[in-house]
């Protein structure tokens, strides 16, 4: 299954549906908390994270993630529309917290996010 | 305009073009309704900014809550299903007319629904009340939910963070911006947001008073 945490509800519909229409399972959430709930209450192959989440960042959420052994190796993507994190110091501390890629939108289609879950799913 | 008003601006408009740009991905041709009513709501937006940079002055008219409203919920109608939303427009002894700006009213209105349905969950309870009622000093006119995110201290952090940060109210998920910039147009009607009930709903709106000239006419 994969984990959609995305605050906004007309971009969460349009990604889950595209997902689904191509196969996936989608859980969507839109706080870090219900995404942490979300872990907890099913197996998540790999999560889909926009970081700008209005009650904690996805940095704060990452960190959490991280900090518990079981969900050390979930695969993370990025899909986040805030050019800040483009910045040197951003990349490098996603990548520290085991962000697996950083896709930006709307320069990213829809079909590239696809493809970019489908080769990370079949590594697993 | 300082940079940081600047990108809280940008970034207001990055949400409905963001928007636009996924609907337009995936059948576009089931999504152009959809994206009507996105690119309606971004120029109202902009119309609002314009509005506001030309300091116009506002004539202000009589006014009925009812007419009014169920306008407004004809306007709320792509937005409503854009956002899996239900609006019920309830009036309570609301027959008295107001003094207002009725396309300011409307505006404001119209963006404080929209960014309360931009802030629920999705778990969350999705029917919505375009409420006006009577009170001691006027008639009020607001949006009323169980639902609502949106109270008395979330408007006071929005007014104090306003233009300074990229996400200014930390209780609401989104719709922050809507409802900051009908937080705006109400101040120029001379009618600032405030947190009200209707009929045991908490909610949010203007508090507009009663029109003395058909007062006169009617006595």
């Amino acid at each position: 299954m994969i984990l959609l945490v995305e605050p906004d509800v007309v971009q969460a519909r349009v990604i889950r549906q595209y997902l689904e229409s191509n196969g996936q399972e989608v859980t969507v959430r839109r706080t870090a908390q219900t995404a942490l709930d979300a872990i907890d209450q099913h197996v998540i192959d790999l999560a889909i994270l926009e970081p700008q989440i209005g009650l904690h960042n996805g940095v704060e959420f990452l960190y959490e993630l991280r900090s518990y052994p079981e969900w050390d190796k979930t695969k993370v993507i990025l899909h986040t529309s805030n050019p800040a994190v483009q910045a040197d110091e951003f990349q490098q501390a996603f990548k520290l917290l085991g962000v697996e890629d950083i896709l930006y939108k709307p320069q990213t289609k829809l079909a590239d996010l696809l493809r970019r879950v489908n080769t990370l799913l079949k590594a697993a | 305009m300082s940079d940081s008003h600047m990108q809280a601006i940008a970034a207001q408009f990055r949400t409905p073009l963001m928007q636009i740009a996924q609907l337009a991905q995936h059948k576009p041709a089931d999504a152009l309704e959809q994206i009507q009513a996105v690119t309606n709501y971004a120029i109202k937006m902009a119309e609002v900014y314009s509005w506001h940079s030309t300091q116009q002055q506002l004539k202000l008219e009589p006014l009925t809550a009812s007419s009014l409203l169920y306008d407004i919920a004809q306007e709320l109608d792509p937005i409503a299903k854009l956002y899996e939303c239900s609006v019920q427009v309830r009036l309570h002894e609301a027959n008295r007319p107001v003094l207002g700006h009725r396309q300011t009213l409307k505006d404001m209105l119209v963006l404080l629904m929209t960014g309360v349905m931009q802030s629920l969950p999705p778990e969350q309870d999705r029917q919505l009340v375009l409420g006006a009622h009577r009170s001691a000093f006027g008639t009020v006119l607001g949006v009323f939910s169980e639902s609502l995110e949106l109270n008395q201290q979330t408007l006071t952090t929005l007014r104090r963070l306003r233009s300074k940060s990229y996400h200014p109210a930390p209780t609401m998920l989104a719709g922050h911006h809507a409802v900051s910039l009908a937080d705006q147009l109400s101040r120029s009607l001379q009618a600032p947001l405030k947190a009200f009930r209707h009929e045991h709903l908490p909610g949010v709106g203007s508090l507009l008073h009663t029109s003395q000239q058909l007062r006169l006419v009617n006595a």
